[in-house]
């Protein structure tokens, strides 16, 4: 049983259009999805904007209820059962929002310390470690207001925290960061799952995912395309290239390498330098090998390989669904 | 003159936008509506016997000056927050058309709250136009629109730079209600006081609307209504002025989003 | 209970802090008593201290408690929501309601000194005297008042956190319980069907207690009438409160209404 457990979740907005005359239009937000996720783990739901990812964590979050299915995390109902789960739970969202700005960063921790009934005797010491964790030790008595987006996205992940939750929901987390504190904010999410926290996280670059996710699912207009780890989804694609520079080529060379399984296509290009051949395949790391061993009498200059990315998984399927 | 509507109709709808209709009532006719009986019921409980028609009137012109002061201070202030404030300067059109075309429709819109006071006296309170010069009565109520339009733009162009800008707004609508003598006569106010009042727009058009109301002296009426438009105009410039100054100040000071 | 309590207390501190900084907040603890008591004043200037008293120094008040207690809830509300910090309230494991509670607590405390803003205007200012014929009685009104007080601005503050026109309604409910509850003037002025209404709401039977303690009291049985009436509208604002929040809890997630949009 995972930690999280969605269900053939639906959720359906009713929004109205036209001032006078409003026309009522239900758009599905969120429609028909399943999925789990494991202890410790760090699962990643791509997809572009409007495609059901913030309404997915609203629901789990207790903050939205499902028009139905089932939405349970830690065994307990997001809807209905939200007493105790949310004491064991918390979330972030990647923006400067959801702070008291006109507060100092101890104080906004203080009171979520209260609001999450940490103990008094625990408080002091757990608003320390977080600042000190989220690099905020110094700043603690200052204004929100005063501070750079980075560290109020860093107030925020301190606010995730106070109550230790055994899961959390970070949504874009690095939204509008520059690279450097996105990746201490990435640092710190896999620490947090080091300790054994389950993460669900949203995010719209593809590079974090890959780097930060065990397992990802990609959604689009409320529904669930794509499910697996990064490795897997891109096995599925069949845009890796293997690209050899060759002094010679022998004659069976080519048909010898269209035998291989995994390969789809292979092409010849020859020039006064050389020969240049571009194989196309799957998974091009399991049979790089292969490939080797039919290059074996050939004088080989050079050998590139071009994996997939994520990028070029994520674009395959929502590309292919919107042009659809 | 066809672009000058257009900006008006743009900057009043930008202004409201965010209204669905069913507010616009509760906004734009309930609010000022119970704001006449709330200061008419207690002038007629505390001048008890006496003709109240003067306070009526008084209380109907002036619902006009919450909608000139905040309307005007709002939008000045909205455009510097959504920085179209810049677009403006930046760009090569006449400044006083634009400034003026931008509160055209808020002296139409004010004008329309005045005669829902109006129409509270007249239902409520038995305020009685038999025999009244209506032309007179509305050139009255016009030339008070135009004072309150112009005290809404030094009060809008003073609300760029002030830093709380609700604060502001509210204090200036309070104040020119006790300074306008719209429930009071404004005898009552210390004589220290009492000679800002006559630098004050709309005070005069009340005045005027009183006599008008009571078949006084039209000549005098008229008298009055000139003086204040003339006071109105000024006003007007002033505020063009001091927004004048406060773009060029920020110009040079290079803090046009922040001032 | 006791985590509860310290969620108040913190929320309580929380609104207080916040609130000091805030420019339309300032407005009704400082600027408005002292603009309303002067507008108030002149127009009832000439009449006897009992008077003044009853009117301009209560209606000022009054409506000032009243003013920024809705629109402190209303307007945290709305600013909440906008800052996303409604969401994160929401979720955490503390009733809502109490948070709210903490919150409509520390407005209140900021409005009893706006309170006393106003009577420094009308005993320094103006010079009239301050006699009450019954000072006892007189705080003890004002006490219960401002409990009930506080119960209607919990419910408003339910009322506002469902609704996306949060800054318009704000910004037209004081008139209607500045006349309805006669607040300047007593409710006799109004027409006789409408004030069933007035007596539906707490700030009246305040009014009309504290008008008593301060002009004399002929009958007794009024007083305690008036003191029974408000303990009911309290005790029903109490249980509307409760029953209103349970409501808000499922309602706010099923129509998605505590975010901006």
């Amino acid at each position: 049983m995972g930690v999280i457990v969605v269900k053939n979740l639906r959720r359906e907005y009713e929004t109205s259009l036209g001032v006078v005359k409003r026309d009522k239009k239900i758009v599905h937000a969120v429609n028909d999805i399943s999925f789990e996720v494991e202890k410790g783990e760090i699962f990643g739901l791509l997809g572009p904007n409007g495609a059901g990812k913030t309404s997915t964590i609203k629901i789990l979050t207790t903050l939205l209820a499902p028009t139905s299915g089932e939405a349970t995390v830690l065994g307990h109902k997001c809807f209905g059962e939200e007493k105790e789960l949310r004491k064991k739970i918390n979330f972030i969202f990647g923006s400067e929002r959801s702070l008291y700005w006109r507060l100092s960063a101890y104080d906004n921790l203080s009171y979520f310390c209260d609001l999450y009934h940490v103990p008094e005797k625990m408080k002091k010491d757990r608003i320390e470690k977080l600042l000190e964790m989220v690099g905020l030790e110094d700043r603690a008595h200052y204004r929100v207001e005063t501070f750079s987006k980075g560290m109020k996205q860093r107030l925020q992940i301190a606010r995730g925290l106070v109550n230790d939750p055994e899961v959390l929901f970070l949504d874009e987390p690095t939204i509008g960061l520059d690279p450097m504190g996105a990746k201490t904010l990435r640092k710190i999410i896999k620490q947090l799952a080091e300790q054994g926290r389950t993460i669900l996280l949203t995010t719209h670059y593809m590079l974090e995912a890959d780097e930060l996710c065990d397992r990802i699912a990609i959604i689009n207009k409320g529904k669930l395309f794509a499910l697996n780890t990064s490795e897997k989804l891109k096995d599925n694609m069949d845009s890796s290239m293997i690209e050899v520079d060759l002094h010679t080529l022998r004659e069976d060379t080519v048909s010898r390498l269209k035998g291989i399984e995994n390969i789809t296509d292979v092409k010849v290009v020859t020039d006064d330098l050389g020969h240049r051949l571009k194989i196309e395949c799957r998974n091009p790391r399991q049979i790089m090998s292969l490939v080797n061993e039919q290059l074996y009498d050939n004088k080989v200059k050079s050998i590139n390989m071009r994996e997939a990315t994520l990028e070029d998984v994520y674009l395959k399927i929502i590309g292919g669904e919107q042009s659809a | 003159m066809k672009r000058f509507f257009r900006m008006s109709s743009f900057s009043f709808k930008a202004l409201l936008g965010w209204l669905d209709p069913k507010l616009y009532v509760i906004y734009k006719i309930v609010d000022p509506a119970l704001q006449m009986i709330f200061y008419t019921l207690m002038v007629q409980f505390v001048y008890k016997a006496q003709d109240i028609t003067p306070w009526i009137l008084g209380n109907a012109i002036l619902l006009c000056t919450k909608n000139a002061v905040f309307a005007v201070g709002v939008m000045l202030r909205s455009d510097r927050d959504q920085g179209t404030l810049q677009m403006i300067v930046a760009s090569p059109v006449n400044k006083l058309l634009v400034f003026l075309s931008r509160v055209f429709f808020n002296v139409i819109d004010s004008a329309f709250t005045v005669v829902i006071g109006l129409v509270v006296g007249v239902l409520f309170f038995g305020l009685d136009f038999t025999g009244t010069n209506m032309l007179a009565f509305a050139l009255a109520i016009a030339v008070a629109m135009i004072g309150g339009t112009g005290i809404g733009l030094v009060l809008g162009s003073i609300a760029l730079v002030v830093k709380e800008i609700h604060f502001f707004l509210n204090v200036a609508n309070m104040v020119l209600y006790i300074l306008t003598g719209a429930s009071f006569s404004r005898e009552k106010l210390p004589s220290l006081v009492y000679p800002v009042t006559s630098l004050i727009p709309i005070t005069r058009s009340i005045d005027a609307s009183r006599i008008i109301v009571a078949h006084g002296d039209l000549a005098s009426a008229m008298g009055l209504l000139g003086m204040d438009l003339l006071i109105g105009i000024v006003y007007a410039l002033i505020g063009f002025a001091l927004y004048q100054y406060f773009e060029y100040k920020a110009r040079v000071l290079a803090t046009l989003e922040a001032y | 209970m006791l985590s509860d309590v310290k969620v108040v207390l913190a929320s309580c501190r929380l609104q207080m802090k916040q609130s000091f900084s805030r420019s339309m907040f300032k407005f009704c603890i400082l600027a408005y008593p002292i603009l309303a008591a002067i507008t108030f004043y002149l127009i009832y200037a000439g009449q006897n201290d009992q008077t003044l008293i009853s009117y301009v120094f209560l209606g000022t008040a009054i409506t000032s408690m009243w003013s920024s207690i809705s629109f402190s809830s209303a307007g945290d509300i709305d600013r909440e929501r906008f800052m996303g910090a409604l969401e994160v309230i929401f979720c955490s494991p503390t009733r809502f309601r109490m948070i709210m509670f903490g919150k409509v607590i520390g407005n209140t405390l900021l409005g009893i000194a706006s309170m006393f803003i106003s009577f420094l205007m009308v005993t320094l200012l103006f010079q009239v005297p301050f006699t009450l014929t019954h000072p006892l009685l007189f705080i003890v009104s004002m006490f219960v008042g401002i409990i009930s007080f506080i119960f209607i601005a919990m419910l408003l503050s339910g009322l506002l956190a469902i609704s996306r026109n949060t800054r318009v309604l704000m910004n037209c409910i004081d008139y209607p319980v500045f006349i309805l509850c006669g607040t300047v003037f007593p409710i006799e002025v109004l027409p006789e069907w409408v004030r069933p209404l007035s007596y539906l709401l707490s700030p009246t039977y305040v009014l009309e207690l504290a008008r008593m303690s301060i002009n004399g009291i002929t009958d007794i049985r009024l007083f305690y009438y008036h003191m029974l009436g408000l303990g009911i509208v309290t005790i029903l604002y109490l249980l509307a409160y409760l029953k209103f929040y349970e409501i808000i809890d499922v309602k706010a997630r099923k129509e998605a209404t505590l975010e901006v949009i």
